[in-house]
């Protein structure tokens, strides 16, 4: 396993920048998660690292070698595609140890490391079957051992999951995850499910429209996104668009005043504060937070442990606050009735609103899919 | 409108809207056997006439005998014939195999200007009436005959070249339809794992597009096989297709030995069609 580096990496597709200026270290036996809207470039990043690409502008280097130029054979790099792509005329144990075959290991090796490939995945007992014979869940375990059989310098993983039902991606996640500690793999996970890459990465790498726009641990990134594009991306958020008037002050469009700790960015920014942080007030009880907002409740959605109370507040802006189902707060609530909600200082987050589209939540670039 | 009539009435619309579908239904298996039927009887017919009795084809036969078949093999026109027809056949196959595989991958990977006009110039002959290639392909070989010496007509160069003609449109057909269907990334796959491209080709492009280029070899084969008007132009003495000798054979006698013929060419077909099914839904591609 080796450190993978990019440096301003770039590909343009006429005229096009399908990735720009992409700069990346992957360290040895990391775990790092390209995550991003549709089309935002993750495959072409990951099709450059394995060769299939040549990208026109930076460099690629495995290990200590510049690989840029080099034709993916001569690489070593283990990828697992989206759509598996097993070769279907070849059995399972044809199929893992076909890598082995081109290296020109001696047959008997070949059989055993097949074997503790499989083994690994838990598919010994389907050496002879044909892709076509397999569910879904084995196909994709032994397109892993596949790429893994050949002790890959880097294992790349596109959407390896897509294709899986809800329960199994969970599965295979955690089973993908507890295989790249154990190895100690350097590993590029793309994926386009932010709850996906929170869950496996050691760090994430979130692109939008071929730039990376941050990179971070997950943790970070949930915490302190650096642009509202980040905090849209990384779970739903409510926005309030307006300036920093004083400092820890921030004055909104329509006149309210709210309070947020730490520093900000300055001119024209947006204040950022997610719904499970704010508190529903019952009644006249004084808020137990500064930053008060009144509105009218609009809907109230039940989605298991939690409640998403859609509120049109007095700022003009809809409002969405996840209240516990078990808490009191939310059994008083009726639709049209009106609320007041606050929230603590320090879960306001002010962001950069330079590449903020417009008075209206959503972010304008970001293809849902 | 009290509970009894509202049953009768949801009763009734029940019933006559079954008796609708089945109607459909017999109208739909109906026609269904009567184009199979109407497609059919020629065949059955040479399959009857092929045993009667008697030279002259009369309705019903006087009896029944197998001694036809055993008189086509006797008049060797047919075997010659056949061999010819056969040896034109795997010849032509061949070569167009051999044009049309990398002409397909052009095709369908290339990105080149004129892509387009290649691909309906290969298919073209598909909608060239034979009499029409014929003519033209004899025309072409006499001028290459006058200006180089080389005979062209009535010599199995001559047959192959021409019916590579009718070949390449198959081969180019079938074989780009499966490259077109093919998962690329089983390439890049292949690469990945260590395989050099011309390793990639044989161990992985050919086996996934193989349905495809068998069914182009076994189309090739029956369609040089039972042309009849291109060959026309080209048969001299000593060497005609095994059509061309039922069209003699018909000039000057009509008994059932033609029939006999057209059976064993039948069979010999319909075994080829379906061994080519094995490997690839026909009603997929063609
Ligand atoms: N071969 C190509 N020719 C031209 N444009 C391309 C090509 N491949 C990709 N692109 C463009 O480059 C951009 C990035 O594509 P890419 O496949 O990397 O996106 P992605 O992030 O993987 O998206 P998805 O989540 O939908 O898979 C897209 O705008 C796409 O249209
Ligand atoms: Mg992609």
């Amino acid at each position: 396993m080796k450190q993978v580096t990019l440096s301003h990496v770039g590909k343009t597709y006429g005229g096009v920048d399908a990735v720009h200026d992409f700069s990346l270290t992957v360290k040895q036996g990391e775990l790092v998660a390209l995550l991003g809207p549709s089309g935002c470039g993750k495959t072409t990043t990951l099709r450059m690292i394995a060769g299939f690409v040549l990208p026109t502008a930076g460099e690629i280097r495995i290990g200590q070698h510049n690989v840029t130029e080099m034709p993916p054979y001569r690489r070593s790099t283990g990828m697992v595609f989206q759509n598996y792509a097993l070769f279907p005329h070849m059995t399972v144990s044809q199929n893992v140890g076909f890598g082995l075959e081109m290296r020109n290991v001696a047959r008997a090796d070949i059989k055993a490391r097949v074997l503790e490939m499989l083994r690994l995945v838990h598919l010994d007992h389907l050496l002879d079957r044909y892709p076509r014979q397999l569910s879904g869940g084995q196909q994709q375990r032994v397109a892993l051992a596949r790429a893994l059989a050949i002790t890959p310098d880097v294992l790349l993983l596109d959407e390896p999951l897509s294709n899986l039902d809800a329960k199994l991606r969970h599965a295979v996640r955690i089973e993908i995850r507890q295989l790249q500690r154990k190895l100690g793999l350097t590993t590029i996970f793309v994926t386009h499910d932010q709850e996906e890459a929170l869950a496996v990465a050691d760090r994430l790498v979130v692109m939008n429209k071929g730039r990376i726009e941050q990179v971070g641990t997950p943790r970070e990134l949930y915490d302190t996104p650096r642009t509202a594009f980040i905090a849209d991306f990384m779970g739903r958020a409510n926005f309030l668009r307006g300036y920093v008037s004083a400092p820890g002050t921030f004055l909104t469009q329509s006149g309210q005043r709210f309070y947020f700790s730490g520093s900000a960015p300055s001119s024209t920014s947006i204040l950022s504060v997610r719904p499970d942080c704010i508190d529903l007030v019952p009644g006249d009880a004084a808020p137990k937070h500064p930053n008060v907002l009144s509105g009218i409740v609009r809907a109230i959605t039940f989605l298991g442990p939690v409640n998403e109370v859609m509120i049109g507040s007095d700022t003009g802006q809809t409002i969405s606050v996840h209240s516990r189902t078990a808490s009191h707060d939310i059994a008083s609530l009726k639709e049209g009735e009106p609320v007041r909600i606050s929230w603590p200082v320090k879960a306001s987050q002010i962001l950069d609103a330079s590449d903020w589209p417009d008075n209206e939540g959503r972010y304008k670039n970001r293809t849902e899919d | 409108m009290n509970w009894r009539t509202a049953v009768g009435f949801a009763s009734d619309a029940a019933s006559s809207g079954v008796l609708a579908t089945s109607i459909w239904r017999f109208l739909y298996y109906f026609i269904v056997l009567s184009v199979f039927l109407f497609m059919f009887t020629p065949v059955i017919f040479v399959f009857w006439v092929s045993v009667f009795e008697n030279a002259v084809i009369t309705f019903p036969p006087r009896g029944y005998s197998l001694k036809w078949f055993s008189n086509a093999w006797a008049a060797g026109a047919f075997l010659d014939g056949f061999l010819t027809s056969v040896k034109i056949g795997l010849f032509a196959m061949i070569a167009g195999l051999a044009l049309g595989i990398p002409a397909s991958f052009a095709l369908v990977r290339g990105r080149f200007p004129g892509r387009e006009v290649l691909n309906t110039f290969l298919l073209s002959p598909l909608i060239v009436p034979g009499i029409v290639a014929g003519t033209a392909i004899y025309i072409y070989f006499i001028q290459l005959e006058l200006w180089t010496g080389v005979r062209m007509i009535s010599t199995l160069p001559g047959f192959v070249m021409a019916h590579v003609a009718l070949t390449i449109p198959w081969t180019v057909r079938l074989v780009s339809s499966t490259l077109v269907g093919m998962n690329k990334s089983l390439e890049e796959a292949a690469m990945s794992l260590g395989a050099r491209p011309l390793t990639t080709f044989t161990r992985v492009t050919l086996p996934t597009i193989r349905p495809g280029v068998f069914a182009a070899a076994i189309f090739s084969f029956i369609v040089s096989f039972t042309d009849l008007e291109m060959s026309l132009f080209l048969a001299g003495p000593g060497r005609t297709t095994l059509q061309i000798a039922m069209l003699q054979y018909l000039e000057w006698k009509f008994d059932p030995t033609i029939a006999a013929v057209s059976v064993v060419q039948i069979l010999l077909i319909g075994a080829c069609l379906l061994i080519t099914d094995r490997f690839v839904k026909l009603s997929r591609i063609v």
